[in-house]
């Protein structure tokens, strides 16, 4: 049994994880400058990179599937984290206090609640400073034997 | 276009698969074997083309890097099982051998 997810990132996703890569590593020049220079020692570069050359596209498309083999999966998805899922795919990006006062829940809760989600990779959250912002649109989620 | 294929194998540990398509042509891949240590993810071992030349790179449980080995490029599927039978001792095997 296993679970799978596809995800799709909207424009307003897209920017927080342009904005999140450029906080982290610079502008696309200086990671291809960075790159070239590292070659493979820094995983997350090349990683970025990639992302970076696709949200550089006039017409960028990224999309995401997630398998998980994990059965514990099942345990992470209570009611209140199936809804805090819909939330996210009606609203778009939303940092940890948005979500808390929007839903008129606890920070903390709703913060446990995100990176239980993210552990299992059914969230994508990306850090923009100080702030974690969970991004991307679930399109699917079905259980497959 | 971005594709992004994440499978996880067991809790904190995933298969992960990032390629990018140029009018429907695979231009760079990387194929990677990550690890949850603490909040963050390490790669282990990761297959890529990203200078031209399809290698792997070997790094160790921190994330630091050991070494590049040449490795003729396979699909992500058969990668997947590659990761899924050896896991964490992978980055002990002989991988030209595999």
């Amino acid at each position: 049994m296993k679970l799978i997810i596809t995800r799709e990132y909207r424009k307003e996703d897209k920017e927080i994880l342009k904005r999140s890569i450029k906080r982290k590593f610079g502008r696309f020049e200086k990671i291809k400058t960075l790159l070239n220079i590292k070659k493979c020692t820094q995983p997350t570069l090349s990683e970025a990179y990639l992302m970076y050359e696709a949200l550089n596209e006039e017409t960028s498309l990224i999309v995401e599937e997630v398998i998980i083999y994990d059965k514990k999966v099942f345990n992470a998805l209570t009611a209140r984290r199936i809804e805090l899922l819909e939330f996210l795919n009606r609203n778009g990006p939303s940092s940890i206090k948005e979500i808390a006062e929007k839903t008129h829940r606890d920070y903390k809760n709703v913060y446990d609640d995100i990176s239980a989600l993210d552990r299992f990779l059914v969230l994508n959250v990306v850090k923009l400073g100080k702030e974690k912002i969970a991004i991307g649109k679930i399109n699917d989620i079905k259980i497959v034997n | 276009m971005l594709k992004i294929r994440k499978i996880m194998i067991s809790k904190g540990e995933i298969a992960e698969s990032m390629e990018y398509l140029r009018n429907d042509k695979l231009k760079y891949y990387i194929y990677s074997y990550k690890i949850l240590k603490g909040k963050r993810w390490i790669t282990l071992i990761r297959w890529d083309n990203m200078d031209g030349i399809e290698h792997v790179d070997i790094y160790d449980e921190n994330g630091n890097y050991i070494h590049t080995r040449e490795f003729a490029r396979r699909d992500f599927d058969s990668i997947v099982k590659i990761i899924s039978t050896f896991r964490k001792n992978i980055i002990a095997m002989d991988l030209k051998n595999i």
